[in-house]
């Protein structure tokens, strides 16, 4: 469990979440990152404030649709609360609010229980955690205290995409479905192989990443062309993505 | 191993802090919360954050100039701007009775010497605040009998210093949930 912790943790470095941890180096999936995260910041607070402190300075670039099919494919149901909370507590203060669409797959956890293990220890402070409970934590039914950003721990975005210019064409897109698109193709196997896979896996119907694709290839971000015997059309990621 | 792999981000920016800083005469910060537990071995560095709090500065005229250079830091390191954060200043009055006799010295760089509140105060002070990251650090703190003595007589004195009695209260309660261990 703490060697999981620490893995997420040098990955949320890396994308600016001020820990004082050594960024890991590489891509990251930062869909399945946040799925991660959900599975497992009951066992940390500050992982929690942290990563709802970047989604609210950040939340542009997550890929929306490729999130809600990862929710839907992978995420099992006794993370959902948790991931509504995450994702309802980073949108507080935006407008329009950034995750509602995504918000709408989760529903609160069923039967009432402090979000973080530490508060679950004992009846007394099960009892404390349940008075002090924000209001938008019982609403999922998760009972933590209001989180304050920590706007002071996050890296410029600058330093952020100076070590992942592949979110850059995020940012551009503000996480429509060619952010989805350009995830899937970097991180779903298979997801090129054709236009159906390819709307499968990132979460848009297929005449929508059919017009997306044609946008991407106009700007040089994927390449799509016909496989070989086939009527299939393939879609590669371009350097430009 | 590198100074890289052997230090945290905010010791090196500490440091740094102190070699960029212009000030006419010796400067003390003190560290509180995350930063102070971090520094100290309290905590494990990894889950800490980066930003710093700063309650008291001596000379107090020196804040200005502090954070000029922590400025000048945040550049350097690509650091969030308010990466040291003096906004706590205001909550002097929340140091347990006799911290100057307890905190730590922790590096001197320059004309600066940065230095962090001891255990007990640190123990004591995220007991006031009782965030849910706090009780997760006092967990981790695992608290022993003289700890528990040690807050409650700072919980006394707080009254006369004008915090809320429900606040005051509300410490005590979440003090009483804690698990007592023996000295290790």
């Amino acid at each position: 469990m703490s060697e999981k912790i620490d893995i997420l943790i040098s990955q949320w470095a890396s994308l600016g979440a001020g820990f004082n941890a050594e960024p890991c180096d590489g891509t990251i999936d930062i869909e399945r990152l946040l799925l991660d995260t959900a599975r497992h910041t009951s066992s940390m607070a500050r992982l929690f404030i942290m990563t709802a402190t970047w989604l609210h300075a950040y939340g542009d670039l997550v890929a929306k649709h490729r999130l809600k099919r990862l929710i839907r494919d992978e995420l099992e149901p006794e993370f959902h609360a948790v991931f509504g909370l995450l994702l309802d507590t980073a949108q507080q203060g935006t407008h329009p609010l950034e995750f509602q669409t995504v918000i709408k797959l989760l529903k609160p956890d069923k039967h009432g229980r402090p979000l973080f293990k530490s508060a679950q220890q004992n009846q007394k402070l099960l009892d404390i955690t349940r008075r002090r409970a924000s209001a938008l934590s019982r609403k999922w039914n998760l009972w933590c205290q209001p989180i304050e950003f920590k706007d002071d721990a996050i890296r410029p975005a600058s330093w952020m995409m100076t070590r992942h210019p592949e979110l850059i064409p995020r940012a551009d897109f503000r996480g429509d479905l060619r952010a989805s698109i350009l995830a899937s193709l970097r991180f779903d196997e298979g997801a090129g192989r054709s236009e159906l896979d390819l709307a499968a896996l990132s979460g848009g119907s297929r005449a929508q990443v059919r017009s997306s694709l044609r946008n991407l290839e106009l700007t040089g971000k994927v390449l799509t062309q016909r496989a070989q015997g086939s009527n299939r059309r393939i879609a590669i990621l371009q350097g430009a993505a | 191993m590198t100074d890289r792999m052997n230090t945290s981000t905010v010791e090196r920016a500490l440091r740094q802090l102190g070699k960029v800083l212009v000030y006419h005469r010796e400067i003390e910060i003190l560290l509180v919360g995350g930063a102070a537990g971090m520094v100290t071995g309290v905590f494990s560095a990894g889950r800490t954050t980066m930003d710093c709090d700063v309650m008291v500065y001596i000379p107090p005229d020196a804040m200005s100039a502090v954070e000029f250079a922590a400025d000048q830091v945040a550049a350097e390191f690509e650091l969030s701007p308010s990466w040291l954060n003096s906004a706590v200043q205001i909550r002097r009055d929340a140091l347990p009775n006799g911290w100057e006799q307890r905190k730590i010295l922790v590096s001197t760089s320059g004309r600066l010497h940065v230095l962090a509140v001891s255990r007990p105060d640190l123990i004591a002070m995220k007991m006031l605040a009782g965030r849910d990251q706090d009780i997760e650090d006092l967990q981790a703190m695992r608290l022993r009998a003289d700890d528990v003595r040690f807050v409650h007589k700072y919980l006394d004195s707080l009254a006369d210093k004008g915090t809320k009695q429900e606040q005051i209260n509300e410490a005590r309660d979440l003090l009483d949930s804690f698990e007592i261990h023996e000295h290790e």
